[in-house]
């Protein structure tokens, strides 16, 4: 009962969401064509099931209220070998704990797929500090470009600027404050963040927050949120905040 | 040999002295070196040994006298040996040349100080006056009469018909001529009748009108070189060179006022600063102030007041102007003529301009953040030849109602249309819409704004989208007025589908992607399909569509547009009712191929739009810059059809235009020849800036234009610099002993070198050796100095 009780209260709760989650994706509908709105899509590698699989769609139903960008709504999941991966120049991975390697002709198909403007955003889920996730990660990222490195984006990079200014960090880990990256030209085609982000987006069934923040309160929650938009106005958008029209603006904000 | 032998002692010789008037000695001993120099040896031994047994001798004198005496006899002998001769010769002496050089080049045309009356009549008053002095020269010397100016001529009509219309003056070949005509020929002297001003330095540089920054420094130094040359020159042939010159003026009785020069670049960049500094020479007036202008094409761009100051005659004036439109364009600098200058046509100097785009100036406008607006904002900015700002329409007035944070959290500006629809409008070269709605941040009055921007030659894009076109609100906007199709009901079609080619879109350079036509169509037809287009309406009359839709029709039953272009007056307009074209890019990587595809399309559209010259139906280039007056200038004519294929037959309407005219001064018409490209000559009648026009009907009904300037350049480098070149006399003078003598002046005789080549008519020649006199009189030496050895004891 008590269960039923928690899990009603949690029902009516998140009831708005939903409703409003159908309206503005229903605002969209009528848009030109389906296809055309910004789609992401998941990684799906063979050893990692989707630890968040609600995330995603909680955090683009708060990019529709916030921004004015037209979200697709379904999120497909994507092997690299996909036909349809480069319909979607942005890829999520998730996960909380470590996968195999990749097949040379999957890390070649993301190569091609990265060097040519997609974007690949990978969210450490887990909680251990030397978890495996990180290492594959890693790896993974090595092997895509083995002449770069992840490293940590300065905060004068535009992921930290690009819809919000971005002066803390959120995730369902407080662990690190900032985000980690694959810079080629001035471009940074992985992304690599280890708050679990993800986690602080993930719903549960019922609408209620599947995960608490640690060791924080809602902002943490709703600075990972910003944190999400940023990091997807930056997979649209590139370092348009970089032009020299937005500086002074920011650097005023900034002080 | 002196006269005294000649008088006194060849009459001596021989009784026939009345038919020779010249002799000289002559060797006839047929003694080879080496006896000549056994001889001598022996000689010398001889003096030492008289001179060493003279020792004996208490008296010096005598002993003196001892070794005079041997050493005439010794040197008697010696000269014997060598067969000595007088040869008499009757000869005649050769004239020595003399040529007159007369400066006919334009600046002759100068007025003298004598009012009315150029340099040039000066100069033929100074020949009439001595007319006495030139038939005396004529009678001693063989003159030559030349007028120069770039070339060289042999004056036959007389020098009363001299006229002085030479557009080059060059000195230096005065020295060239001397020595390929007179190599073998006696100089008595040169006459230069000139004021000294060569032109050819500036002549000889690549010239527009417009001078480099360094260009009159490098002039003087050419100049300089070239007449230090001319001086050596003149030097080495050890002649007088005398110059008649016109009359060094007063400074202040000379009035004249002239645009020098104008140092620039030869070309600005669109939208950048552009500077040219005029010089402007001031002679003879030096109070007040002197209006000085810049005209674009006959509009006055800038106008400023030179405030003249005494004893100064330089003046620089700083014109800086931002270029508006590419091409090439005639500047001019001017300034008004006033009373008393001796010179109207140095008041005004023209130059051509070529405007050349550094970079492209793009405004994209983008109504929300879309893999469309990514890839193609993208490509943009990876341009290196494009200055982009870009505008994103980041959150929209429902957002800001759901969310709302201050302010200090948001790295957002505002959206500053006013500026950029106004003032900045101008500076761009394209304006991009991309699924951009308008009317929630700007009035429509922005919006005539950028009708006019595209009537002034102004590039626009409108990309598809669900804010784009009708579903924008663009109907009954100015921008409906110049899109190259009609709007439609706003609807929008869902359905993925792949855009057709049209027959004008095979050939046009924005779809033309592939060289080979099977090969374009075949990449048209598999490139990934669109997911959706904006149903417009039917293309407008003079719109050029090359994409449209497979299957949907307009209301009149024809295919919807996807791709088309309009020309609006001066300016260009593409629509494009598809949001999925970064699909060509991406998702072809994809499918294993490049983004190529992409980036050539539009590539291809942005040149199009900016009218790149490589993208113009009717391409007009002439082959120079600038001509010579009295040279054929050349062209090159390629006609391009509809489908910017060569049109290989039709005709082609030239017209010739001066500067800014319309009345064209020469016009004719052209057959087309199979290739499409035809070549045109045709000779200025006088200098300055002409326009080439051709038009030529590509399909009926449907004429193209192109047209190309250029320059023919003319007497002004004669009258930058008015006054003689005292210097340059001065120092011939010096070098070459020569005389400078002014137009006004009197004169009964000109130093020249007597002539010293000589002809032999008859000769005889009369030896000495075999004179028994001779013989007679060296045995007395060497018997007197033997017998006074006897009596004085020596051996």
């Amino acid at each position: 009962m008590f269960h039923f009780d928690r899990n009603f209260r949690a029902l009516c709760a998140s009831a708005p969401w939903f409703f409003a989650g159908i309206w503005l994706f229903h605002a969209n509908a009528h848009a030109m064509g389906k296809h055309t709105a910004v789609h992401l899509a998941r990684l799906k590698l063979p050893d990692l099931p989707n630890n968040r699989p609600r995330a995603l769609s909680t955090m683009l139903l708060r990019l529709t209220e916030r921004t004015s960008i037209k979200i697709g709504i379904d999120i497909p999941e994507l092997s690299p070998q996909d036909a349809r991966l480069f319909r979607y120049p942005m890829l999520v991975l998730t996960g909380n704990k470590g996968f195999s390697a990749l097949p040379a002709q999957d890390i070649l198909r993301l190569r091609a797929y990265l060097s040519n403007g997609g974007l690949l955003w990978i969210d450490r889920s887990e909680d251990d500090k030397d978890g495996d996730f990180d290492k594959s990660a890693r790896r993974l990222a090595k092997r895509i470009f083995p002449q770069s490195t992840l490293q940590k984006l300065s905060i004068e990079h535009t992921i930290y600027r690009s819809f919000y200014l971005i002066r803390r960090f959120g995730g369902r880990i407080l662990r690190e404050s900032y985000i980690e990256g694959i810079t080629i030209d001035d471009r940074s085609p992985i992304l690599y963040s280890m708050n679990d982000y993800t986690g602080a987006w993930e719903r549960d069934g019922f609408g209620n927050w599947a995960f608490a923040v640690i060791p924080g309160d809602q902002a943490q929650r709703e600075n990972a949120f910003r944190i999400g938009i940023n990091i997807l106005m930056y997979a649209l958008c590139v370092n348009y905040k970089q032009d020299l029209v937005h500086a002074p603006a920011i650097l005023r904000r900034r002080r | 040999m002196s006269p005294l032998f000649a008088s006194n002692f060849i009459p001596f010789l021989t009784s026939e002295t009345s038919e020779y008037n010249d002799w000289r000695w002559v060797w006839s001993g047929s003694w080879s070196a080496e006896t000549l120099w056994v001889l001598a040896f022996f000689l010398l031994i001889a003096l030492w040994w008289g001179w060493q047994s003279s020792q004996r001798l208490a008296s010096i004198p005598q002993r003196i006298g001892l070794l005079v005496l041997r050493l005439v006899g010794a040197a008697a002998l010696w000269f014997l040996m060598l067969g000595p001769a007088v040869e008499l010769r009757n000869v005649q002496k050769i004239q020595n040349h003399l040529p007159i050089f007369f400066d006919t080049s334009a600046s002759m045309r100068i007025q003298s100080l004598q009012k009315e009356r150029t340099r040039l009549d000066a100069a033929k008053d100074f020949w009439k006056r001595h007319a006495a002095l030139w038939e005396r020269l004529e009678k001693e010397q063989k003159v030559h009469w030349f007028s120069f100016d770039r070339n060289i001529t042999p004056i036959t009509t007389g020098i009363a018909n001299l006229q002085a219309d030479g557009d080059q003056t060059d000195l230096l070949q005065i020295l060239g001529y001397l020595q390929d005509h007179f190599q073998d020929k006696p100089l008595a002297g040169v006459v230069l009748i000139t004021d000294g001003v060569d032109t050819l330095a500036r002549a000889e540089r690549t010239v527009s009108g417009i001078t480099q920054k360094d260009g009159q420094k490098k002039d003087a130094l050419l100049t300089d070189r070239r007449l230090r040359n001319l001086l050596v020159g003149l030097k080495r042939l050890q002649i007088p060179v005398h110059v008649i010159a016109p009359s060094s003026p007063d400074p202040q009785a000379l009035r004249d006022i002239s645009v020098s020069e104008v140092f620039g670049d030869a070309f600005a960049f669109l939208h950048n600063t552009a500077t040219v500094e005029a010089l402007i020479r001031v002679q003879g007036f030096s109070t007040g102030t002197l209006p000085i202008s810049l005209y674009r094409e006959g509009q006055l761009l800038q106008s400023t007041l030179l405030a003249l100051q005494p004893n100064k005659q330089d003046y620089t004036v700083r014109f800086s102007f931002k270029p508006r439109r590419a091409g090439k364009f005639i500047y001019s600098v001017r300034t008004p003529v006033l009373p008393g200058e001796v010179l109207h046509e140095n008041n005004r100097k023209d130059f051509l301009l070529k405007i050349i785009r550094d970079r492209i100036r793009v405004l994209h406008v983008t109504g929300r953040p879309s893999w469309d607006v990514r890839f193609l904002s993208w490509l943009l900015k990876k341009n290196a030849s494009v200055d982009l700002i870009s505008f994103f329409i980041l959150r929209t007035q429902q957002n800001i109602q759901y969310h709302n944070p201050p302010n200090r959290e948001m790295a957002l500006i505002q959206f500053p249309y006013h500026e950029l629809f106004t003032k900045s409008l101008p500076t761009f070269d394209l304006v991009v819409f991309q699924d951009f709605n308008y009317a929630p941040y700007m009035q429509s009055y922005y919006l005539h704004n950028i009708a006019k921007f595209v009537r002034n030659g102004g590039a626009f894009v409108m990309v598809g989208g669900d804010l784009s076109f009708a579903s924008g609100g663009y109907m009954d906007t100015p921008i409906e007025g110049i899109l190259p199709f009609g709007l439609g009901l706003g609807q929008i079609d869902e359905q993925r589908f792949r855009p057709v080619l049209t027959d004008s879109g095979r050939h046009h350079p924005i779809t033309r992607l592939l060289g080979s036509l099977e090969e374009n169509n075949a990449l048209w037809a598999k490139l990934p399909k669109q997911p959706g287009s904006n149903k417009v309406g039917d293309p407008h009359p003079d719109s050029i569509t090359l994409l449209e839709h497979p299957e949907n029709k307009t209301a009149s039953g024809r295919p919807v547009p996807i791709l088309s272009l309009r020309q609006v007056e001066k300016g260009r307009v593409m629509g494009l009712t598809v949001d999925g074209s970064w699909k060509w890019n991406f998702q072809r990587v994809g499918e294993g191929s490049t983004k190529e595809v992409y980036y050539r399309f539009w590539n291809n559209a942005i040149r199009w739009l900016i009218r790149d010259p490589e993208l113009e139906r009717v391409r007009v280039s002439s082959l120079r810059a600038a001509y010579r007056l009295g040279e054929e200038a050349r062209f090159r004519i390629r006609v391009l059809d509809r489908e910017y294929r060569p049109l290989r037959k039709g005709k082609v309407r030239i017209k010739v235009l001066r500067g800014g005219e319309t009345v064209p001064l020469h016009q004719t018409v052209r057959d087309i020849p199979n290739e499409g490209t035809l070549f045109f000559r045709w000779k200025a009648p006088n200098s300055g800036i002409f326009r080439l026009q051709v038009e030529a009907e590509i399909e009926k009904g449907q004429t193209a234009t192109g047209e190309d300037l250029f320059q023919v350049l003319g007497l002004l480098d004669e009258f930058q610099d008015i006054r003689p070149n005292d210097a340059f006399f001065a120092a011939l003078e010096r070098e070459t002993a020569g005389k400078v003598i002014r137009f006004s002046e009197q004169i009964t005789s000109l130093p020249l070198r007597p002539a010293t080549i000589v002809r032999v008519d008859r000769s005889k020649t009369l030896s000495l050796w075999d004179r028994s006199w001779v013989l007679i009189l060296l045995f007395a030496l060497f018997a007197l100095e033997w017998g006074l050895r006897r009596r004085w004891g020596l051996p």
